[in-house]
């Protein structure tokens, strides 16, 4: 959460749930979102991991999160 | 064969009649030996470059499968026999024979496609290969990602490649979209048919009216003897409206005889003139093509560890900013510069995304400078005056983007930015007889004016997300949605501009 509070301060994460789907997100967040998350979890996320379904919602990004922590 | 000739429309009614009468089984087939019969008539012996590309594919998407599936089997199998470091390796090895099969792949098909575009051997560019080649390349590495199963019959991944209302000039599909669509079996629908022929009419109305009445002000404008600063306004202005209508109108009509077949493509436009930044137009204009490149190119590069790895390195210096804003805005440059390549060969071109990217990358970096900016001047985002004042600023970036689209090279793109600013004559802009001089009539500027209207008020309606006229008619039943469709092919068949032997001029995107 703070991630993202960090990167984006005006926008409720807790609440949406269509981040990429409404364009709440745009390329540049997505991308220094993807360089914070490797940093903090320590995992690789790559090209085929950017679609929208992993990252509409916070809830989907941890999903996603704890999939690659596995690999 | 173009859409909006007497042949086609033949052709195309018959293709209809052929997809639905003998009934639902191989409907398919059938739209594929209609796909083909299109394109063996428009390009004759070019068809064997779609072929080539679609078998290409079709065999590399089928061993990277295999190679996956291999891998998956091998792993469960020496569960517990491999130490950790051993499987790591071996998956790494499957890896990079995946990547090697797919990149020969992808430089053989972009290596056709680029002989054809770059090769200068005054060859015919084979109908559509931009588009296909796109579309081939995109199913591969959806396949490579596991995005995708491959599909199994090279002949149904023919179809998704060459499905001809997309092939003329796209829109670019994702197979995950489109494939599905055309493998599913259906029955003549009304309503299809009704959404079909307005959106044809409505594509037909933006060409014939507008785009091919606009071509000769604007060849005009451009080619005047005597250039001048206002000509090359008049020249670039006249060429974004002509664009627009021109390219969105000929997609509005492939939508359309899409969904006569029940199939919905993908939007390629969202009222591009709209927008509020640079960068939001390019999510907005040739949209699918933007997907495109943001997915198979943007986000491959700038999520790369080199990317990564250059932003943390200026965090650590302390540019936090910077950090976000620079390695991700070189990225975006140099997809700029893949988008300026595949319009054309041309220094003009390598200039326009030069121009787009860099611009986009400088507004990023002034970011907080210009908010700060705008909280000072009390501009509020939300405030009409301020979305005002950034639609207009937006549109006059697209237009000095124009400036590389309408020049013969990027010398001339130049010096046309010269004249703007050195020789610019007022009042050429409202002088009446160098419009007439163009070779339109009075008559034809007043049904440019009109029609401008009203493509302005369906943009702005739309951009509100308000239907009245479709609400209206759904409420009134099928007489008054004949009735409409009949006074729309009416005004097109009156105000239409049909050049000599009236055959409309060629879609402007019909060469890329």
């Amino acid at each position: 959460m703070e991630i993202l509070a960090d990167i984006r301060p005006d926008v409720d994460f807790e609440m949406e749930t269509q981040l990429i789907t409404d364009g709440i997100l745009e390329s540049f967040d997505i991308v220094s979102l993807v360089g914070e998350l490797e940093d903090e979890f320590d995992i690789k996320i790559r090209p085929k991991d950017l679609v929208p379904e992993n990252f509409n919602s916070v809830e989907q990004m941890m999903e996603m999160i704890s999939r690659l922590e596995e690999e | 064969m173009r859409f909006l000739s007497f042949p086609f429309w033949v052709f195309f009614l018959i293709a209809v009649l052929f997809y639905y009468l003998p009934g639902k089984k191989g409907q398919w087939i059938r739209l594929l030996i209609v796909s083909l019969l299109f394109d063996l008539l428009s390009c004759r012996e070019n068809i064997v470059f779609l072929l080539l590309a679609s078998f290409l594919v079709w065999f590399s998407a089928r061993q990277i499968r295999k190679n996956q599936e291999k891998e998956v089997r091998l792993v469960r199998e020496n569960k517990g026999v491999w130490e950790k470091d051993e499987r790591k390796q071996f998956k790494k090895s499957m890896e990079k024979k995946r990547k090697l099969l797919l990149s020969l792949t992808l430089v053989l098909i972009f290596g056709i496609l680029a002989f054809f575009k770059y090769g200068g051997s005054g060859l015919l560019l084979p109908l559509g290969i931009s588009f296909y080649t796109f579309q081939a390349a995109g199913y591969l590495i959806d396949v490579y990602w596991e995005k995708v199963t491959p599909e199994e019959n090279p002949f149904r991944l023919l179809l998704f490649l060459s499905f001809f209302p997309q092939i003329i000039q796209g829109p670019i599909a994702f197979y995950s979209d489109l494939a599905g669509q055309l493998y599913q079996e259906r029955s003549f629908s009304g309503e299809d048919f009704y959404e079909g022929m307005r959106r044809i009419l409505w594509g037909a109305f933006k060409k014939l009216v507008i785009a091919d009445r606009l071509v000769k002000l604007v060849t005009f404008a451009s080619g005047a003897e005597e250039r001048t600063g206002s000509l090359v306004v008049i020249g670039v202005l006249a060429y974004a409206v002509q664009l627009y209508t021109d390219f969105s109108g000929g997609i509005d009509i492939a939508a359309g005889i899409g969904r006569i077949f029940g199939i919905r493509m993908a939007e390629n436009f969202r009222q591009p003139y709209f927008s509020r930044s640079l960068a939001e137009y390019w999510h907005r204009w040739h949209i699918t093509l933007g997907n495109w490149v943001r997915t198979y190119v943007f986000y491959p590069l700038s999520i790369s560890s080199f990317s990564l790895r250059s932003g943390k390195w200026l965090k650590k210096k302390n540019l936090v900013h910077l950090s976000r804003v620079l390695p991700t805005g070189v990225c975006s440059l140099v997809t700029f510069l893949i988008i300026g390549i595949w319009h054309g060969r041309g220094s003009q071109y390598l200039l326009f995304g030069l121009f787009n990217g860099l611009v986009i990358l400088l507004s990023e970096l002034i970011a907080p400078v210009r908010e700060k900016a705008a909280k000072n001047l009390g501009l509020l985002k939300e405030r009409k005056r301020t979305v005002l004042l950034s639609v207009v600023f937006t549109f006059l970036l697209v237009a000095a983007g124009y400036y590389f689209d309408l020049a013969k090279s990027g010398t001339e793109a130049l010096q046309m930015f010269v004249l703007t600013c050195r020789d610019f004559r007022p009042g050429q802009i409202f002088s009446p007889d160098l419009y007439l001089e163009a070779g339109l009539y009075a008559a034809d500027y007043a049904a440019i004016l009109v029609g401008m209207a009203v493509v302005f008020v369906d943009s702005y309606l739309k951009e509100n997300k308000k239907y009245p006229l479709t609400a209206f008619l759904e409420k009134k039943g099928s007489v008054w949605k004949g009735t409409f469709l009949f006074v729309v092919l009416l005004v097109v068949l009156i105000f239409g501009y049909y050049g000599p032997g009236m055959d409309p001029a060629g879609f402007v995107y019909m060469q890329f």
